[in-house]
Formats: structure tokens, C-alpha cells, sequence
């Protein structure tokens, strides 16, 4: 399974919050889309990096409206903007790392994508997908 | 660090061995170090700053009598982005959200260091041989200035790009349908796990509980590979759409947009090697040069063209040639002032550059450089860029030259250029 299934407190009604960061760099623009499904519904977030170091801070809700819910990242990296020289090592090597925190853990993962699309036709663009399980 | 000691050793193999390099092609300017403008043949004495470059190779292709002669080599690098990591695209552009901009932010960011080696014919100058010109050369960015119009239009773009990105990657159907119907399968899965967990089944409840929980993990890693090819199917098309969509082309189109003013300071030392011989080491030149830039919206808005001009003041230390017979140089002090105006128009650009070279106490040698400068962008990798006209130098030599400028990476040279 690639989904990491995230416990939350039962009755919790502490807050479970979201962070992308990403070691990229040359100002590649990095667009984080967050869609949580809950049963039938689809709540959709979306943030362009920031200027701080954490790119993308989300609140995703109470732990009590989260039971239940697929929370889809999905980072898109762009290098179209660049015009440097910039290596494909630079971005086959590129960590973007999701942390979840809040309701019952302080659990946090780190993931390393080692399955990196890196496609070059009139730029380059790096598409990643996390998948969080938030169940009680 | 072994690699980019590799990395810096490579070129020299290159040109040792004159054989046909494999290296990317991501970035091709024009081959404007320091280095190169401190010996005058680069191909604009004039130029700012790009945007930075962690590591460029830069080959210059004299034009020289007729001949081409592939001897000249320049590296150039930015050591902030060997320590940097984290530089979005708001710091990148100097954007900050609170619109609390640093004019000063690119002293750091566009730093580049370059070494430049070229070989020169110096039978010229009445000198036997050839002679190796090495120059070391520094260059940044200490002034960009956005106007506030430029920076909310950047914003704006910006924020158009992610919404238009964020609705093509995640608001298909089908996407929609397949995630659905995952968080379906995890939700059963988990509560036959809690069952499980609970401890209170009897054998023959948890061994179909077990059965039923073994099936709904496959559901699971199922839809979750159908996911996955989802996106392996998608992913060119979606890249293809992305750049297509009316939004990110307005966007891209506005980081092509010029800051309305910039200034940039560049410092090159450089020495001559006769006959390649380091015991012939003598100096040839220094200087510390200044270029500001002012930019302006050109003629025609939807075409994004635009005109820019740059005034220079270079001060010079350089070592003249008093007598060729002997052999005999004698330090002299330079200055150079000129101009340059610049029209680009989507994939071409043209200039012309005039500069004059006053020497302190020695007037019979004064000189000026009058250069006509052609970049032409082939593809977003492949450039072409030609300067033809007036050199410095008592002669008023001709001065022609193409060069290509190219970068580490995957793809060969025989793919692109600049």
C-alpha cells in the first residue's frame, strides 16, 4: 500500500494540520493541490509556494471532521521559468516532504518520491502524489 | 564535492581531447563572462546579469581569420546555489507577499565566479605565436527594482498559474472517480481492522474477518495502482495542457518581463601566457566595471517586445605593448564609457554597443568598439548569437564571432544550442 494511514484520537477535536516543504530551489514555481474525500464529498485546497521555508502550511479541519478521509497531495514542480542551467540531477534528486500533525500522534512522515516523472518538452515538469489515510 | 570537482575537470578533458561532448544544453546565453569581456571578445562588453547559473560551461567558438579554432573555454558558477535549497519562486522573483520588497536581494542570489582561458593570435600586435589569456572574473546584481504595477501583475499571474495548474491536475473525472472509490476500500478495511482489533470474535468470525480484511487490502493496492497508472497515462498529456492553458502562458510570458531598472557591478583580472608558457607569465589587464539598465515597454504589447538601455563606465588597469621588438610592456591606467540599446522582439533580439577607451596619459592609443550585436532563440534550449562590426585595438580590427553556451545534464550537444 502507498497510502499512509494516519490514527486519530476517537472524539478528538484537535486540529490536524498539513506542511510541504520542498529542498528545491532556483525559484521553480511548486503548485501543492490537497483534495481530502470524505464518503462523497471533496473538499479542494490549493497554494503556490510561499516565502517561507515551509512552502505550504494547510489546516485541514478537526480530527472529528477528518475520520475517514483520503487527503491527496499532489505537488506539481515547474522548471518551464528557468532560463539557468539547471542539472536533472538537481531535481531527479528533489525531497518533498509532507508532515501531518495534530489530533491523537505527533506523527510525521517523510517521503522520499523515487518515482519521479521528469518530462522535457519546452521545460520540465515534476509530478508528485502523497496520500494520507486519516481513520480513528 | 568529488562531483563537481568532476564536474569543473570535465570541460578541460573536453577541450584536450576535442572530441564531441555529451552534456546538456538546458541554458544557452551568450558567453558574456567577465573573463571573456576583460580580453574583449565577448561578444557584448555591456550586459547584465540572467538569472543565475549553479554551474555553466561556456564554449566560445572564435571566428578568427577565416578559421574557426575551438580553443576557448569559460566556467562560470554561483555559489549561492550550491548552499541555497530554498528558494521558491517569490524569493526567486523578489516577490514577498506582504509586497515588502528587497531591491538589494540579487548581490547574493546573482553572484557568478568564472574562469576564462582563450587563445589569441598575437602576430597581430607584432608578437610572435600565440598567446594564453587567462582571466578570473566576478559579476552580481547590486540594484533590481520592480515597480509596484510590475510585482502586482506578477502576483496576480501567479495566482491564475496555480489555479489553473491545480484544476487540470486534480479535477478529471475519472481521477475524482478512482480517489472515491479508494477512500471507499481504506474506510472497509479499516473497520474489518477494528473488528479484528476488539479481540472479542470467535475463531471461525476473525478467520472470515481475516479472509474479508486480505480482500479489501487488494481492493486497496488495486485502486491504488490504477491511480498510479492514471498518472503515468495522463502525465504528457497533462504537461502538454499545462502549457498550453491560456493562464500559465500569461504567465510565462510575464517572467520574461525586464525589471524597469537594474544595476550590476562586475570585477576580471586577467594575465597572458606566450607560447603557453607559464614561466612567459606576464599581466594583461583588470577592471572594475558598473552597468546600469533601464527598460521599457516596446511597441506592440501583445508581441511582449521590448527595448533596454544600458550605460557602462569601466575602470581599467592595462598592460600596453610599447615596443614589439623587445618585447616591452608599460602599465597603464583606462577608462571606457559606453552604451548599448537593445530591442527584443519574442525570439530575436538586436543591439548595437559603442564604447570609448580613454588611457589616462597616452591618447595616441585611445580606441573604440562599435559592435552590432543578432541573439536568435531557436528553441527553448537552442540559441544563436552573432556580433559583427569594430574592435578595440589600434587597427580598428573587424571583429566577428559566434558562440554557444551550454550546462551539464543528460541531453547531447548535437540536440540544441543556443
Amino acid at each position: 500500500m502507498t497510502t499512509t494511514e494516519y490514527i486519530l484520537e476517537a472524539g478528538s477535536t484537535a486540529e490536524i494540520l498539513l506542511d510541504v516543504e520542498t529542498d528545491t530551489r532556483f525559484g521553480v514555481i511548486i503548485t501543492t493541490t490537497v483534495k481530502m474525500y470524505v464518503a462523497d464529498s471533496v473538499k479542494s485546497k490549493q497554494k503556490i509556494d510561499g516565502s517561507t521555508d515551509i512552502l505550504c502550511k494547510y489546516k485541514l479541519g478537526k480530527s472529528s471532521e477528518c475520520e475517514n478521509a483520503l487527503v491527496v497531495i499532489n505537488t506539481l514542480l515547474d522548471l518551464k521559468n528557468i532560463d539557468s542551467s539547471l542539472w536533472p540531477k538537481v531535481f531527479a534528486d528533489a525531497e518533498v516532504t509532507y508532515k501531518l500533525r495534530g489530533g491523537k500522534s505527533n506523527n510525521t512522515y517523510k517521503h522520499l518520491d523515487t518515482d519521479i516523472k521528469v518530462k522535457a518538452q519546452g521545460g520540465k515538469k515534476i509530478q508528485m502524489e502523497k496520500r494520507f489515510f486519516l481513520t480513528t | 564535492m568529488k562531483k563537481y570537482i568532476a564536474l569543473l575537470l570535465l570541460p578541460l578533458l573536453h577541450c584536450a581531447q576535442e572530441s564531441q561532448p555529451v552534456v546538456g544544453l538546458n541554458d544557452l546565453k551568450t558567453p558574456d563572462s567577465p573573463g571573456f569581456q576583460i580580453l574583449d571578445i565577448a561578444p557584448s562588453t555591456v550586459t547584465r546579469p540572467d538569472n543565475p547559473t549553479e554551474f555553466a560551461v561556456t564554449a566560445l567558438q572564435l571566428s578568427e581569420n577565416g578559421s574557426i579554432i575551438p580553443k576557448n573555454f569559460a566556467m562560470e558558477f554561483s555559489p549561492f546555489w550550491f548552499v541555497n535549497k530554498n528558494d521558491g519562486i517569490y524569493k526567486y522573483y523578489n516577490l514577498h507577499q506582504d509586497n515588502n520588497r528587497n531591491i538589494f536581494a540579487g548581490v547574493l542570489r546573482k553572484l557568478s565566479v568564472s574562469l576564462t582561458s582563450a587563445v589569441l593570435d598575437s602576430t597581430k600586435t607584432g608578437l610572435p605565436g600565440e598567446t594564453n589569456m587567462m582571466a578570473f572574473g566576478v559579476r552580481t546584481n547590486l540594484i533590481t527594482l520592480r515597480t509596484k504595477a510590475q510585482s502586482d501583475r506578477f502576483a496576480e499571474a501567479l495566482e491564475n498559474y496555480n489555479s489553473a495548474v491545480g484544476t487540470l491536475l486534480t479535477e478529471s473525472e475519472a481521477y475524482t472517480k478512482l480517489n472515491t472509490e479508494l477512500v471507499q476500500h481504506l474506510t472497509e478495511k479499516r473497520t474489518i481492522e477494528k473488528a479484528l482489533e476488539l479481540g472479542t470474535l470467535s475463531d471461525s468470525e476473525r478467520k472470515t474477518k481475516e479472509k474479508e480484511l486480505k480482500k479489501a487490502i487488494q481492493k486497496v493496492e488495486d485502486t491504488e495502482n490504477r491511480i498510479k497508472d492514471f498518472h503515468s497515462a495522463n502525465f504528457e498529456d497533462f504537461a502538454t495542457a499545462i502549457d498550453k492553458d491560456p493562464d500559465v502562458k500569461a504567465f510565462y510570458k510575464l517572467t520574461e518581463e525586464k525589471p524597469a531598472f537594474q544595476l550590476d557591478a562586475a570585477f576580471a583580472y586577467s594575465e597572458a601566457y606566450p607560447d603557453n608558457s607559464y614561466a612567459n607569465r606576464r599581466f594583461n589587464r583588470s577592471g572594475v566595471w558598473f552597468t546600469g539598465t533601464l527598460n521599457f515597454k516596446g511597441l506592440d504589447e501583445s508581441t511582449n517586445d521590448r527595448f533596454s538601455l544600458l550605460f557602462s563606465g569601466r575602470l581599467l588597469q592595462d598592460n600596453v605593448l610599447t615596443d614589439a621588438v623587445a618585447g616591452s610592456f608599460e602599465r597603464k591606467s583606462a577608462f571606457d564609457f559606453g552604451f548599448k540599446l537593445e530591442y527584443a522582439l519574442q525570439k530575436l533580439t538586436l543591439g548595437v554597443e559603442h564604447i570609448s577607451r580613454s588611457y589616462s596619459d597616452a591618447e595616441s592609443i585611445d580606441s573604440k568598439r562599435t559592435v552590432g550585436i543578432l541573439q536568435y532563440k531557436i528553441s527553448d534550449d537552442l540559441y544563436f548569437t552573432g556580433t559583427y562590426g569594430q574592435n578595440f585595438g589600434p587597427d580598428k580590427p573587424l571583429f566577428t564571432l559566434f558562440g554557444v553556451n551550454f550546462g551539464f545534464g543528460k541531453e547531447k550537444l548535437s540536440t540544441k544550442t543556443e
